[in-house]
């Protein structure tokens, strides 16, 4: 699956934790250890695959496989919360 | 995901130096005429739009969070809503400061699509007469009146400021009223600033009679609305100019804070990560403005002075010193005791 950074967020990095703004919703979100490394990973892809793969190269100790059943539910979490958008939401 | 506490935020970034937020001035051009305004002159329409974008990419760099766009009027800038755009498009928080007058539905649902953080506007009284005296431009209350409605209507969140003349003292009442029902936040302030150039003509515009009870009352508005807490004059640092803010005049002039008017740098010289870095100026402002003031010290207000030392500069030729305004105003809290 190809994701993205929603439209209606603001985001920037603090102290090793990453801040969230919904600008529609008015929410807002602090993301931290891996979450916060998953979602810095999709500046560098949008393939929840990769995302994923580079995560378990980062993390030695957990499985590609794991960190993938890990992950699959809070990025439906995220694009729940209008954080993340599917590529093809985009278009 | 945990829910964020910015007080907080903000506080770690001011202690740790950390950018946080950036103003641009981006003109002094203006649709008005307001009799106390601040600024000498409208003659300029700032910056090109390229080198406000390669600064605004630079604070991104540098951790910022929050963009501001002001005044001037920003309406008035052709490329207003690029700008906006651009710096979303970098998902940064933008906050707009416009009088409101010059904005219709379509420019307001851009606005909402764009998802700005918040757009700042005054009321000078819920008195389209006095409203329209202050701003000497007929029919203005009914214009911003009826675009305030519409960016409520379009979900965007407002805030309403007041700034009190003799002309308009009791008017925070009714504007107060009035941003409660709505739902939008409100400040208000007795202080009407000496102009950028030294003119202190606007202060005959000031409250002359009845400033205590309007101090006492307004202070105890304010603090239904206040989501960051204002230091008074103890030890640590004083505010968050040039420690986690800066701004950007529209002449390229960076000072500390759009009213610490004390040039640290300028980004057509330069840029914004060197000044933020390496200003000579800036770096003794932060080193300076942490020591204790002399003339606090032993001043029995320093506990209810919210002393703003762009005041003391600007009005007082004294960065370092007491300021007469804010003295001004913490004489009435005295007497109240608050």
């Amino acid at each position: 699956m190809k994701i993205t950074y929603s439209k209606n967020i603001a985001w920037q990095e603090f102290f090793g934790t990453v801040h969230i703004f919904n600008e529609i919703s008015h929410e807002a979100f602090i993301l931290n250890d891996l979450a916060k490394e998953f979602w810095l990973l999709i500046s560098k892809s949008n393939d929840f695959d990769e995302i994923c793969y580079m995560l378990s190269k980062n993390f030695s100790t957990i499985s590609f496989e794991q960190v993938k059943s890990d992950f699959n539910e809070f990025m439906v979490d995220l694009i729940h919360n209008d954080l993340l958008h599917t590529v093809e939401d985009e278009l | 995901m945990i829910s964020v506490d910015l007080n907080e935020l903000s506080e770690k970034c001011k202690k740790n130096q950390r950018l946080f937020n950036v103003m641009f001035v981006l003109l002094n051009g203006c649709d008005q005429n307001c009799i106390h305004c601040y600024i000498p002159n409208h003659n300029s329409y700032g910056l090109p739009t390229q080198k406000i974008k390669d600064t605004i990419l630079e604070a991104r760099s540098l951790g910022a969070l929050n963009i501001t766009f002001t005044g001037g009027e920003i309406l008035l800038r052709k490329d207003l809503f690029e700008l906006i755009e651009f710096a979303r498009n970098q998902f940064l928080r933008v906050f707009l400061m416009s009088n409101a007058y010059s904005l219709n539905e379509t420019k307001i649902k851009r606005l909402s699509q764009l998802g700005i953080a918040e757009f700042s506007t005054t009321v000078f009284s819920m008195d389209p007469k006095i409203h329209d005296m202050i701003t000497r431009t007929k029919g203005s209350f009914e214009q911003i009146y009826k675009n305030i409605l519409l960016l409520k209507k379009y979900d965007i969140s407002v805030t309403i400021k007041t700034p009190l003349m003799e002309l308009n003292k009791y008017a925070y009442k009714q504007v107060e009223a009035f941003a409660r029902e709505n739902n939008f936040n409100f400040m208000t302030t007795t202080t009407i600033f000496t102009k950028a150039d030294g003119d202190d003509s606007p202060h005959e515009l000031q409250i002359r009679d009845g400033l205590h009870d309007i101090t006492m009352e307004i202070e105890e508005i304010l603090n239904n609305y206040r989501s960051i807490s204002l230091s008074t004059n103890k030890e640590g640092i004083p505010c968050s100019a040039g420690f986690s803010n800066i701004c950007i005049n529209y002449d390229g002039d960076v000072w500390p804070c759009n009213s610490l008017m004390l040039k640290v740098g300028n980004i057509l010289e330069g840029n914004l990560t060197n000044i933020w870095t390496n200003s000579v100026e800036l770096n003794l402002w932060r080193k300076k403005s942490v020591e204790p003031i002399s003339a606090c010290t032993t001043c029995k207000l320093k506990g209810v002075c919210l002393r703003c030392p762009g005041m003391a500069l600007l009005e007082d030729n004294n960065l370092y010193g007491c300021s007469s305004s804010a003295k001004k105003i913490a004489i009435e809290k005295f007497k109240g005791g608050s």
